[in-house]
This record gives C-alpha cells, sequence and structure tokens, in this order.
C-alpha cells in the first residue's frame, strides 16, 4: 500500500538534497583539527569520494522502481533477514534525527540564546519538523526550495562580505600534514555529511521522474559539496589556524564582519540560515523514519505515529550525550566506521545481490 | 517536566486516539499506544536520571571496535 501519495519535483528533490548535506557544517571544525587548512581540500576530496555514493545509491533505486529501502529490502533479503535489515537502517535514522535535534539545540543553547535550556531548542525543532512531516513530503519539498535558494544566497554573501578580512596565506604552507590526518579527514568528510544521505532511498520513490534521476542526485551531491568547500575555504582564510579550535568555526568567521559600523554581529545570520539547513535536515529524517517503521509493520498511514516518535527523539536526542564535545567524539570515532558501514557497505551488498539476482533470472529466461 | 511531559502525552492521546478509533484501526491504534507508551516511558525515565540511554551508541561502539580503532 502506498503510505505517500504526494509527489517531488526536479528542484524539490535537488533541494531536499543539497539542504540536507549542506547542513552538516559542524562536521567541518572536526576536519580542520586533522587537516588544519587544508580542511576544503579534504572536504573536496570527500565529495569525489561521495559520488561514488550517489551512484550507488540511485543505481540501487533504479532496480527496484517506487521502492522505498524497507520495501525493497523486503523483496532482496526475504520477509525476516530484509525486516532485519531495514530495521538496522531505521536504529540509524533514528539515531541521527536524535544527534540533528540536539545539535540545533545545543547550538542555539550555546550561541545566541545561553540562559535558556537546551530542551527548549530541542522540543521546538522537533514538534516543528512533526508538523512539517504530517504535511507530506511534498510540503517539505516546497518548503525545501525557499530555505536552499536562501542557504546558498547566504553562502555568497557572507564570502563576499568577508572577502576583506581573508587572508590568502592562511592557506600556506600547501597539503603540509601527514597524510594519515588528511586520510582521516577526508573519510570523516565523505562518510558524515555525505553518507548520510543514504536516507533519501526512502524517499527518491517519491521523485516524478520527468528528468534522469542520476543527473539529479550528482547535481545535488555536487551544489552540497561545493557550499561545503566554499565554508571550509571560508573559515581557513579568515580564522586561519584558529578555525581548528573553534567548536563553531563558522560562527566564528561571520562574527568578523564589521563594514561602516553598521553592518556587525552577522552570527544571527548563521543562526537564521543554520535552522533552516536544520529544519530540512530533521524534517527529511523525521520523515524517512516515520515512514520507515510504518511500512516494516505494515500501517495504513503513517500519520499516528508521528507525534509519539516525536516524545521519543526529544528523549533521546537529550540524553545521547551528556557534554557538546561529545559529540564530536561520536564524529571522530564512531561515525566514520558506523556511517561506512551501514551508509555505502550495506547498500553496495544490496546493489550487488540485485544485479546477481538480475542475472541469474535473465539466464533462466534465455534458456 | 514530568506534568509537561504527561501533558504532551495526554494531548497526543486526545488528538489522534478518536480518529483511529472511528476508522476502526485497531492495528493502528495499538502500534500508536506502544510508541506513545514508550515515549512516556523513556521520558519518565530521563527525568528521574535513569541513564541507560548510551545503549543507543553501542552499535556505533561496536562497529568502530571490529575495525580496531
Amino acid at each position: 500500500m502506498q503510505l505517500e501519495k504526494g509527489k517531488l519535483s526536479y528542484a524539490q528533490l535537488t533541494a531536499l538534497i543539497t539542504g540536507y548535506i549542506s547542513s552538516q557544517v559542524l562536521a567541518l571544525g572536526l576536519i580542520s583539527v586533522y587537516a588544519g587548512p587544508n580542511a576544503w581540500l579534504a572536504v573536496l576530496t570527500g565529495m569525489m569520494v561521495s559520488f561514488f555514493f550517489a551512484w550507488v545509491y540511485v543505481t540501487l533505486a533504479r532496480q527496484f522502481p517506487g521502492k522505498t529501502l524497507v520495501e525493497f529490502n523486503d523483496i532482496l533479503y526475504g520477509p525476516y533477514l530484509g525486516k532485519g535489515i531495514s530495521a538496522l537502517y531505521l536504529l540509524f535514522f533514528f539515531q541521527l534525527t536524535s544527534y540533528n535535534m540536539r545539535d540545533y539545540g545545543e547550538f542555539f543553547g550555546h550561541i545566541l540564546m545561553t540562559q535558556t535550556p537546551v530542551a527548549v531548542f530541542v522540543i521546538v525543532s522537533v514538534l516543528l519538523a512533526a508538523i512539517a512531516v504530517r504535511y507530506g513530503i511534498e510540503t517539505i519539498g516546497r518548503v525545501g526550495i525557499i530555505l536552499v535558494g536562501s542557504i546558498i544566497l547566504y553562502y555568497v554573501t557572507v564570502f563576499l562580505l568577508l572577502l576583506k578580512e581573508m587572508d590568502w596565506s592562511n592557506l600556506l604552507p600547501f597539503f603540509s600534514i601527514p597524510v594519515k590526518d588528511f586520510y582521516t579527514a577526508s573519510t570523516i568528510a565523505a562518510t558524515v555529511p555525505f553518507g548520510e544521505a543514504v536516507a533519501f532511498l526512502m524517499i527518491i520513490p517519491f521523485y516524478n521522474q520527468r528528468r534522469p534521476l542520476k543527473g539529479l542526485v550528482m547535481k545535488a551531491f555536487g551544489l552540497a559539496g561545493c557550499l561545503l568547500v566554499v565554508s571550509a575555504l571560508r573559515n581557513s582564510l579568515v580564522l586561519g589556524n584558529t578555525g581548528s579550535i573553534a567548536a563553531f568555526s563558522f560562527v566564528e568567521s561571520v562574527r568578523l564582519i564589521h563594514i561602516a559600523d553598521f553592518l556587525t554581529r552577522l552570527d544571527i545570520l548563521v543562526a537564521m540560515f543554520f535552522s533552516f539547513a536544520a529544519f530540512i535536515k530533521g524534517a527529511v529524517l523525521f520523515y524517512v523514519v516515520v515512514l520507515g517503521i510504518s511500512q516494516l509493520l505494515r500501517l495504513r498511514s503513517y500519520k499516528p505515529l508521528t507525534f509519539p516518535l516525536a516524545i521519543l527523539f526529544v528523549c533521546v536526542s537529550m540524553s545521547i550525550y551528556d557534554y557538546f564535545p561529545e559529540n564530536f567524539s561520536m564524529i571522530e570515532y564512531r561515525a566514520p566506521y558506523y556511517n561506512f558501514v551501514i551508509a555505502f557497505l550495506l547498500p553496495l551488498a544490496s546493489l550487488i545481490l540485485a544485479k546477481a539476482k538480475q542475472r541469474r533470472q535473465a539466464g533462466r529466461e534465455n534458456h | 517536566m514530568t506534568f509537561l511531559l504527561l501533558v504532551a502525552v495526554a494531548l497526543i492521546a486526545l488528538i489522534e486516539a478518536p480518529g483511529l478509533i472511528r476508522g476502526k484501526a485497531w492495528y493502528e491504534l495499538t502500534v500508536f499506544f506502544i510508541f506513545l507508551g514508550g515515549g512516556a516511558a523513556l521520558g519518565m525515565l530521563q527525568i528521574f536520571d535513569v541513564q541507560w540511554l548510551g545503549i543507543a551508541k553501542l552499535l556505533p561502539d561496536m562497529i568502530q571496535g571490529w575495525f580496531g580503532r
């Protein structure tokens, strides 16, 4: 039974993928700890690797047109193992959603409204995402176009406003880091912001397929990658080596904008656009979890699960880590392996299995 | 916090349950109450500072362990 009747247009899906990937600006701080002024190069390398991930996702989605990840896992692995693998994916998406909501809360609680409890921001973001999810994926897509459009405009504007503060010698010495550190930084860049886009295997079936899917996904990955590279480059050019010690380097750099005693304290602008990006990622992940559980349990509608899951998200978000730097240890040590297995190895194994099954079936038909 | 959580749970039940009962969606109603109950239970545990939710980090830790880092 089709639980979602909405369809996404080319622009809507592109916006959602771009906004989703580019929202992971927190990882940039950690990448710059390893790669220093070469963080942008590590992100660029991560982006190149991620095109292979994107190819795997697109090819897999094309093998099962109109089927979501949970649905084609049942076809591919059988009803029992398929459900187990789907549950593993859903646990991964559930954790990602909780981390995303908590990061959003921590950002506001630490940067802007330090007297307000983090729980307030977490509850507000979860509630907002829950309302969006109840309206369906098409509504999230429509909002996504507006938000991602303004995010791109923000990136360009901030880059231009910071031109005066940029010191190109901050990029030197070029590539003077150990290969191991660069490898770690690139792995984080490939698996954390880009690898998490595996969630779109639950959303791609709702694309109206008017234009080729492959081009769309590649363009979206490229655009999101460019935004992250620009952000990393900007932070390095403006902050130099101090960028690697700031938890929110993307805010620290924007704080330096000071034009004619008039354009100052633009960190509120960062907060606004970070909220936009976090909303897109939160809403998409929330939707994926709700739809996935509903398909796994064969419910007639996903809507009744939205608010109970919202309570679960708030509870898990508030206890997923005790203090903010613990999140960095998750991104630094666990996420590269965890994301690699769930977001890359599992879809690759599914693709190989699907191709093998297809070949065997074609062989049988020929004989 | 306990009061807020209970109000939220009651409100959600009042909003969703009548529609499901009218539609005679008993299976959906059961799943709804299981998730709602789960959310309420987790919330209560957290309010009373039971820190067992580290279980959420168990799988990432295991995978990290397999890779030997």
